[in-house]
């Protein structure tokens, strides 16, 4: 196995990493903990195609194109968090989504 | 080299669910971001390691230190590591690799491509639509966290804008007044 098959192993490994944290997350801050972990796997696994063919500029042009949206996506998200915070009191996943058989609007 | 600190990586991924505080699976998050811009750059692509730690392990971790500065920690009990989902997860996408492995090697640049003439002639709209989209994501928490959310601060914006309002009009009547007064 060369190194960046390895490497492409590795980024699939952290994917399922980030799916289990996803699968027993009681809190909304770990459920957007996990979903930073998927998306830096599928930003490893741009730049492992990129280096693997050859055109390493390329790859990381893509990157940079993952990284920011990435960033985008945690900005949004805990903005999202503080306004559900303030306006359902909770944060605890089990009673956010049933909001409404559980009265907490 | 490589094995190693894909090990560690993936020890600092599982740690974030089973620590009790959220501010240390925050450090572990930033710790992983820490070791994937280790990896990329003994893979070779150089300037994507220094974005990598700067924005993981930097800006990430202030950000969501922030975050949960506003909202405040609760204490909850423990996510009690179940290890049998997290090896049915690994084997599943083990799964996935082997039916779908793609041969790879590292094969050397055709010419001395540089980074930034790719990023910013060849994939310059990429670089437009990041600009963008980083715009709309700070107008996005703007409209977000300018709102108020309680009943009491909306019921005080409504009496404020009535007294601007009847303000406003007193203040026309009496011009209307002396403008009459003046004509006659």
């Amino acid at each position: 196995m060369t190194s960046l098959e390895v490497l492409f192993v590795g980024a699939w490994l952290l994917l399922a990493v980030g799916f289990y944290v996803l699968m027993l997350a009681h809190d909304l801050i770990r459920a957007i903990i996990a979903l930073q972990l998927m998306m830096k796997a599928a930003m490893l696994v741009l730049v492992v195609a990129g280096v693997s063919t050859g055109q390493t500029a390329l790859g990381q042009s893509l990157a940079i194109t993952a990284i920011v949206v990435d960033t985008i996506a945690i900005v949004i998200g805990l903005a999202l968090v503080i306004v559900i915070k303030a306006r359902l009191g909770t944060l605890d996943l089990g009673k956010i989504i049933n909001v409404e058989d559980r009265g907490l609007l | 080299m490589i094995v190693v600190l894909l090990i560690l990586m993936l020890f600092c991924a599982v740690q974030t669910i089973h620590t009790s505080h959220l501010l240390h699976a925050v450090l572990w998050l930033a710790s992983s971001s820490v070791v994937t811009s280790i990896l990329l750059y003994t893979v070779g692509a150089h300037e994507i390691a220094v974005i990598e730690l700067s924005v993981g392990a930097g800006l990430t971790m202030v950000l969501l230190v922030f975050a949960i500065t506003v909202v405040g920690e609760s204490t909850q009990q423990i996510d009690k590591p179940h290890w049998g989902y997290l090896v049915m997860v690994m084997v599943i996408a083990i799964g996935f690799i082997v039916l779908t492995a793609p041969e790879l090697s590292s094969q050397p640049a055709p010419d001395s491509q540089h980074f930034t003439e790719t990023m910013w002639h060849e994939r310059a709209l990429d670089v437009v639509l990041q600009i963008a989209l980083l715009f709309g994501g700070a107008l996005t928490v703007l409209a977000l966290l300018m709102q108020p959310v309680k009943e009491e601060d909306q019921v005080k914006e409504r009496e404020v804008e009535e007294e601007i309002l009847s303000q406003m009009s007193e203040t026309i009547a009496r011009v209307n007044a002396t403008l009459e007064e003046e004509l006659v």
